[in-house]
């Protein structure tokens, strides 16, 4: 069975297991994801300064994220990366490409 | 845990004390910065702009404990100082020591939000490439303790290799020791370089950075800085017109290079920076993702409510309502205090000089002008309370959460709702509200629509007509109850109107004049905090401060140019009426009726459309001269709208005034630029003329047709 997907971060307590971790399949995006699903970054796509900066803040290949919530009618989400939380538009989460973490 | 000193630092040191000492102050947004800026300098603090940019300049004195004291330049919040936007642009000029009119700061002073770790190193790894001196100011460590973390500044000091201490600031603990560690530090040796420049970017970095060091003189350590940040950008977006022709080729050619060989330089090098910040934090306690948004953690049972896709809009319209109507009813006071200040001062003008052009001029043109720009300071230091209030908190992200779907289908930003909402109220204090919108374009979006949202000067013109055109017919009841009469509709209607008029222009203008890249929205869901009344406090001052300087001068000297306009030529043989018909702002009014005719007004509303560019209640009162009415705010309002009524057009025959043409200039109210405060107060947060003349352009190009069409349609469908 699938273990919850762990990073350099999460290292000993896998306690907090309340929610359940889904991990999205392979060629999905960050703007694909439900409220409470994760997934581990492989890359970013686009080419421009908007790619750049999610970068910067964290948006790495290789880091973990998971979707909090999503505004109504569309709005924008909120996710957590590195211990904080983000919040950004769809079109901004859909450069985003997530998969299985193997590390 | 002080950092020992090189066997010369201590003679350097008091060397250095006698000098005045320049430390740069950077962080990310929300890290506690400004709290600290406050408590290290109280109000010893001065607000302006660097020259060209609309990015605000902010710096104070501290006295440093070994004597001596240090200028401190607060530096905008920011996430990174790769060059998004002119924010960074500046910091990254200032700490590399090429801005003008600021010396190299000999110190950086990084602020870093302890329950943040990772993402606040970022930007330390990033200060660490320039070989300036650095001393880590680590906050918030009070808080992330509650969450379970313990960040210890000693492991943080050995990893990194900067000093470290641990502040908070808000109760002004850690500051002597932070000070005397900037003070050792300017005479230290700046730390090297943290990250590790992976292999396969090495060479390009390299060579950028002799070519820098070689036809661009800089230093070898800014050189790298600036090696790393050019290859990061697309070439097309880096302003690069300051470097020599073989540097900008280079660039790009390096850039081709990189492509060609399918290297993602950005995500190599981001992702090298965040492997030293693993590193640096493998030793430090660190909150787990789990840890931080545990479904039971007190952020996120907060958050559950007020982001909840229901409550949430619930939650948000009640404080704005809560926040709006104490504004509202907390500046009537104030209000009426500086309206009997005024009357006092102009009463012991009158009892003190003689009757003259002099005493004129003082007491209607200056005490005037005086007036009408104070008249806005009740209204500006709530509001910045307030905002600075949520925005301490954290709620004002959330806020934004909530609105950005709206906002962003029109090209605006989510926290443009302030700016919009306050508006209402007036759009001075809005426009100012727009500083917390990061995206230049956004930002120039709102403040380019915020005065098209009915603001309450409006309201005595609506009285006005309304009081004298519509009849009081009832539109919807229940029964012997009226809930709705045709004066309130108009009202309503006009007010929709300015809304709507403010969305479909932004929405216009994002298409248009200023389309490009769409603007980004990331943003920060800080935890909440307990809001600091001191920071609200200050921003606060600070605000009415900038306001008062830059745009009062120039509110209170165009009050003196429009009195004098209305005033001269003088006919002092003729009554009142006449005077003022006679006068320049007469004859203006006289000369754009040609213009004004198709619209169904005449030159007497052109005098007072002409007066209004002083503030739009003014229309009134002009009026009431015009139409030789004595006080035609109180009582004699009734006299006022009579005369209103009876007017016969000489030319015609006919009736100047009927309910159409009331409604046009109501509607021509709604759309139009007239108030002068607001062309100052615009020209200052964009830093020039360009916009604010736009403005007026646009805004009565669209008044304009907009009442054209109104009327001449009416007219054709048989109305008025």
């Amino acid at each position: 069975m699938r273990k919850p997907n762990t990073t350099d971060h999460n290292s000993t307590d896998l306690e907090m297991q309340n929610e359940p971790m889904i991990t999205a399949p392979k060629g999905v995006t960050l703007a694909d994801l439900k409220p409470g699903e994760c997934g581990t970054i492989i890359r970013l796509l686009g080419n421009n300064q908007g790619r750049l900066r999610l970068l910067e803040m964290g948006l790495t290949p290789g880091t973990h994220v998971k979707v909090v919530r999503a505004a109504a009618f569309g709005g924008p989400l909120d996710i957590e990366v590195r211990a904080y939380k983000l919040s950004l538009r769809r079109e901004e989460a859909a450069s985003v490409w997530l998969g299985i973490a193997d590390m | 845990m002080i950092t020992p000193l090189a066997i010369t630092g201590s003679t350097a040191a008091s060397e250095k004390s006698t000098k005045n000492l320049t430390v740069a102050l950077v962080g990310n947004p929300n890290s506690g910065k400004t709290t600290l800026f406050n408590a290290l300098t109280g109000m010893r603090q001065k607000v302006g702009n660097y020259a060209g940019v609309t990015v605000e300049k902010k710096e104070g004195r501290v006295h440093l404990p070994g004597g001596g004291n240090a200028r401190l330049l607060d530096l905008p919040g920011l996430y990174s100082l790769t060059p998004h936007s002119p924010d960074e642009q500046i910091a990254r000029e200032i700490l590399m020591g090429i801005q003008p009119d600021t010396p190299k700061p000999d110190v950086i002073l990084n602020v870093v939000d302890a329950s943040n770790l990772e993402r606040n190193l970022y930007m330390t790894s990033q200060l660490l490439d320039l070989g300036v001196p650095i001393v880590i100011a680590l906050t918030m460590t009070d808080s992330s303790l509650k969450e379970g973390v313990l960040v210890c500044p000693g492991v943080l000091e050995n990893a990194i290799g900067v000093p470290v201490r641990s502040v908070v600031a808000s109760r002004k603990q850690g500051l002597d020791e932070l000070l005397l560690a900037v003070e050792y530090a300017a005479v230290a040796p700046a730390a090297d370089a943290a990250w590790k420049v992976p292999d396969q970017i090495v060479q390009q970095i390299d060579a950028l950075q002799h070519a820098l060091e070689e036809e661009h003189h800089l230093e070898p350590r800014t050189a790298f800085s600036e090696a790393v940040s050019l290859l990061m950008q697309e070439s097309e977006h880096i302003p690069m017109h300051h470097l020599p022709e073989s540097v900008k080729s280079l660039v790009r050619t390096t850039q081709e290079h990189l492509a060609a060989e399918d290297i993602d330089f950005a995500t190599t090098a981001i992702d090298a920076r965040y492997r030293w910040i693993a590193h640096i934090t493998e030793g430090v306690n660190q909150p787990t993702n789990r840890q931080r948004v545990h479904p039971l953690s007190t952020n996120e049972r907060v958050d559950r409510v007020v982001m909840h896709p229901f409550w949430g809009y619930v939650i948000f319209f009640a404080i704005m309502t809560v926040m709006f109507q104490s504004i509202f009813s907390w500046v009537q006071g104030p209000m009426d205090w500086m309206k009997n200040g005024m009357d006092y001062l102009g009463g012991v003008l009158v009892r003190h000089m003689p009757a003259g052009d002099l005493r004129a001029l003082l007491k209607d043109g200056v005490l005037g002008g005086v007036g009408n720009t104070l008249v806005f300071l009740p209204q500006i230091l709530l509001l910045f309370f307030f905002v600075s209030l949520l925005e301490d908190t954290g709620y004002m992200s959330r806020a934004a959460f909530l609105m950005d779907k709206l906002m962003s289908k029109v090209g605006l930003h989510g926290k443009a709702f302030i700016p919009l909402l306050s508006s209402f109220a007036c759009a001075i204090p809005g426009i100012m509200a727009t500083r917390t919108i990061g995206d230049r374009k956004a930002r120039l979006i709102t403040i380019l629509v915020a005065p098209l949202m009915s603001c309450s000067a409006r309201l005595p013109v609506y009285f006005l007509m309304t009081g004298a055109f519509i009849p009081n017919k009832r539109v919807l009841g229940i029964g012997s109850h009226t809930l709705l009469t045709l004066p309130g509709v108009t009202f309503i209607a006009m007010y929709f109107m300015g809304m709507v008029a403010a969305f479909l222009i932004a929405w216009l203008f994002h298409r248009t004049l200023l389309k490009g890249v769409s603007p980004t929205f990331l943003m920060e869901l800080p935890p909440y905090r307990v809001p600091s009344l001191k920071t609200a406090f200050i921003q606060m001052i600070e605000r009415a401060g900038l306001f008062l300087k830059r745009a009062g001068t120039v509110i209170a000297a165009v009050s003196v140019v429009l009195w004098a306009l209305s005033t001269y030529p003088k006919h002092l043989d003729m009554p009142k009426d006449a005077q003022l018909a006679h006068s320049f702002v007469g004859q203006i009014g006289h000369g754009i009726e040609p213009v004004i005719r198709p619209l169904g007004f005449d030159w007497k509303m052109g005098i007072g459309i002409v007066s209004s560019f002083i503030a739009r209640e003014v229309f009134v009162t002009a009026m009431g001269t015009v139409y030789n009415v004595d006080d035609p705010e109180d009582s004699g309002q009734v006299n006022l709208r009579k005369k209103l009524q009876d007017d016969i057009d000489p030319r015609t025959g006919k009736h100047v005034y009927s309910d159409l043409v009331a409604v046009c200039l109501m509607v021509y109210y709604v759309l139009a630029m007239q108030c002068m405060s607001t062309v100052a107060v615009v020209r200052r947060e964009t830093n020039g003329w360009k916009w604010p003349l736009f403005q007026v352009g646009y805004m009565t190009v669209l008044a304009w047709m907009v009442t054209f069409v109104i009327y001449q349609g009416g007219r054709m469908l048989g109305w008025g």
